[in-house]
């Protein structure tokens, strides 16, 4: 019997993997313990199969997984052990053949790699021949690279011609020869030299071609760990930091505490309803406008650094328009702020001093948005006066354009394209170089031929047509997403996601009640994974921009959340401001003061009951009135609608 | 009240509230002019922006009896006129849907 078993021991390849298993991970009875290495102890005398508790993964993937175990050993340098694995394994990483294939490329050694090849019998007469293309040009450039202009000439005509198709590809080739220097050839050949990853790359590109069975592809083990690592971020709802480095020994794991949640400082320095908010770019800097023309500056640094939630007051109280303020933009720098006004204004501000820079003069009606030029020398401004003005900060005026009503703009971090929302329910995204020459940016109807006088560009890149009126718009980071609110006639509105490469609505986000006002969402987090939103009825509702899902919805403000910003340096710190005249700052550690901690996760006791007395009383009249007019009648009438009460 | 949202409309004549002269229906969308309303002429339309309305009650006009719900201008909460939900007579049908303005509440305004 103990011969059979030796005998076993050739055949069955991978005993030994099944040993580890015996080492329990978890508890387990000690009992258990003993006799499971009893077992193996067994086993290793007896050779033979492996123990019946192994996962039934491994013994499907056996040899697969211990090739991966040996590059990754190789690749830690870790030679000697990879190659006791073998031998113990009796698997071998793979074919000598790509082994020595492999090294051949990463060495330069081109005649060891195409002999490796040729061994390899990959049995597909155009991927040979493809592959020899590849390996005799990275050989081309790099005698170029070397300077032996003659050299590469004669693998050009007597290698690289024959193995290729394509003859652009080869007229191109052909044109490296005359580049001036090594950093015109890396340039003009989109390739990084020999010493770069090009010999990598060329690999890879070879690889196609090959079964990955017999040539194992570079660090395979490595980019599976980096996958589920991606998908366990993507699974994580609250996720709110940007390191990517997360350990590998447990799942990536995150909840509700990572979000603010809690109200850490309540500013209420303003006199009536507060209407914007708006953090700077470095996160330092928290700017308000109301209602009542005020604009506040409050200086963070303090509270960033200590977490102090002591009361803080506005470090700057600017009072100069005459109008409610309608939206604030911070220039790039963070050193200058700009307002626009209801007062038909818009104003700049230095953030430092809080003096007044600048006036700017050139609507004839509510300003409804600024944004600035990536440059922070120019911006736009636009109004519901059917003009969209750009300034230079110094206050010349560098160009006018007639344009829809837009009622909200925003120009990408690139500079290159601005995107509107208009009062005929569109988003019209426009190429700013173009722009250059109109008087006019309305798009042009389907159909229609262009009139003369206009240019012969059309600097509208496209339009999304909506069926609902749009309220405000914010662009994400990376430009590509634009966040919409949409204001439903005679229902609940709702936030819509665009995604700006596709040109449609990708999401839409309820939740959110949004009814006839203006609620400002935006985009936030240390991704900009999450939506961040105020309510009509008070709350602050953070969502995931992915699902759609509500993560968490904050109570505090006892009336309509007007609008509400995402720290981008800090992204744990949300702030919101509200017709409650209050400005809160959120967080999510628990508040020191003793009367802040109340305001969080509990129901709003005071609910809105104005509107319903209002109505009431509206009737009332009515009724009034309706007793008066009872009799009157006029002779030529379709239809009579007197209301008779009875 | 919040900021709130003013729509706009794009035709060449629009009607627009007399008190704070936010945007209400366009000239296109007059249905009849020959309506009375409590405070004397009244006009039929369609497609009206800015409102907000109230509840749905029942009254007895003098047309029968209709499912109607007043309705305020957004920007100012003045009482505009009455949106027709619901009629019972078969011939007053064709209202459904559509709003009763009184005209002293609004003034005609070219673009």
């Amino acid at each position: 019997l103990q011969f059979l078993y030796f005998i076993g021991v050739h055949i069955v390849t991978l005993g030994r993997l099944g040993k580890r298993r015996a080492y329990p991970s978890t508890g387990g009875g000690a009992l258990k313990v003993r006799r499971v290495q009893e077992e193996a102890l067994q086993m290793d005398a007896e050779g033979g199969e492996m123990p019946s508790h192994t996962d039934p993964y491994i013994t499907a993937h056996k040899a697969e997984l211990v090739r991966l175990t040996m590059q990754l050993l190789h690749g830690l340098g870790h030679n000697k052990s990879a190659a006791v694995l073998q031998e113990e394994s009796g698997v071998a990483l793979q074919n000598p053949d790509a082994t020595s294939f492999r090294e051949g490329v990463l060495d330069g050694d081109w005649d060891k790699a195409l002999t490796a090849i040729s061994k390899l019998n990959i049995d597909n007469a155009p991927h040979e021949k493809r592959i020899a293309f590849l390996i005799y040009k990275q050989q081309y450039l790099e005698e170029l690279e070397a300077g032996n202009k003659v050299a590469a000439l004669g693998i050009l005509r007597n290698k690289v011609t024959p193995h290729s198709d394509d003859s652009a590809e080869l007229h191109h080739l052909s044109t490296m020869i005359v580049c001036g220097g090594k950093d015109v050839l890396y340039g003009r050949a989109d390739w990084d030299g020999r010493r770069g990853h090009s010999r990598k790359d060329l690999l890879k590109s070879i690889q196609k071609y090959i079964s990955s069975s017999v040539l194992l592809e570079e660090d395979r083990l490595c980019s599976l760990l980096k996958q589920a690592q991606e998908y366990q971020r993507e699974r994580c709802m609250y996720l709110n930091d940007k390191s990517v480095n997360h350990t590998l020994l447990h799942d990536l794991r995150s909840d509700h505490s990572s979000l603010p949640r809690y109200t850490q400082m309540l500013l209420d320095d303003h006199e009536d309803e507060v209407w914007h908010i708006e953090f700077s770019h470095n996160g330092r800097w928290l700017a308000s406008g109301a209602r009542d023309a005020t604009l506040l500056l409050y200086d963070l640094a303090t509270f960033l650094e200590r977490k102090d939630s002591t009361a803080m007051h506005a470090n700057h109280v600017l009072k100069a328009h005459r109008g409610s303020i309608t939206k604030t933009a911070f220039s790039p720098d963070d050193k200058k702020i700009l307002s626009c006004s209801n007062d038909h204004k818009v104003k700049c501000w230095e953030v430092a001093t809080g003096t007044l820079l600048q006036t700017f003069a050139g609507h004839n009606d509510d300003v409804t948005a600024v944004c600035w030029m990536p440059d922070g020398k120019a911006f736009f401004s636009a109004a519901v006066d059917k003009r969209v003005l750009k300034w230079n900060v110094d206050g010349t005026l560098l160009q006018k354009w007639y344009v829809p009503r837009v009622l909200d703009l925003v120009v990408t971090s690139t500079g290159e394209l601005m995107y509107t929302i208009d009062s005929e329910k569109r988003i019209i995204c426009y190429d700013l170089a173009k722009t250059e020459p109109c008087t006019t940016l309305v798009p042009l109807e389907p159909g229609r031929g262009r009139n003369a006088g206009e240019p012969e560009v059309d600097p509208v890149v496209f339009v999304i047509q909506e069926d609902d009126y749009l309220t405000s718009c914010d662009l994400s980071a990376c430009g590509r997403y634009l966040l919409c609110g949409i204001s439903v006639k005679e229902s609940k509105g709702c936030i819509h996601l665009y995604d700006l490469q596709l040109r449609r609505m990708v999401h839409k986000y309820n939740g959110i009640k949004q009814f006839k006002y203006v609620l400002r969402a935006v985009f936030g987090g240390a991704t900009q994974n999450f939506v961040l939103s105020g309510s009509e009825d008070g709350k602050v509702v953070i969502l995931h921009k992915k699902t759609g899902e509500v993560l968490t919805s904050l109570e505090g403000h006892s009336k309509m959340v007007n609008c509400v910003a995402w720290n981008a340096r800090y992204p744990d710190i949300i702030a919101s401001c509200s017709d409650d005249k209050a400005i809160r700052i959120w967080s999510p550690d628990v508040p020191k003061i003793q009367s802040l901690r109340k305001t969080e996760h509990r129901d709003v006791e005071h609910g809105e009951e104005e509107e319903e007395e209002e109505e009431e009383e509206e009737e009332e009249e009515d009724m009034e009135a309706d007793r008066e007019s009872d009799g009157t009648g006029t002779g030529t009438t379709e239809d009579c609608d007197d209301d008779s009460m009875k | 009240m919040g900021r709130i949202f003013r729509a706009f409309l794009e035709a060449p004549s629009v009607y627009v509230c007399n008190t704070c002269s936010a945007h209400v229906v366009s000239g296109d969308d007059v249905v009849s002019k020959q309506f009375q309303g409590r405070h004397g002429k009244a006009y039929l339309f369609d497609n009206v922006v800015n409102i907000t309305l109230g509840p749905i009650e029942e009254r007895l006009l003098l047309t029968g009896v209709h499912q109607v719900a007043d309705f305020f201008c957004n920007g100012c909460d003045s009482t505009l006129g009455w949106k027709y939900e619901l009629a019972q007579e078969p011939s007053q049908k064709y209202k459904e849907g559509k709003y009763i303005i009184e005209k002293a509440m609004i003034k005609k305004c070219q673009q």
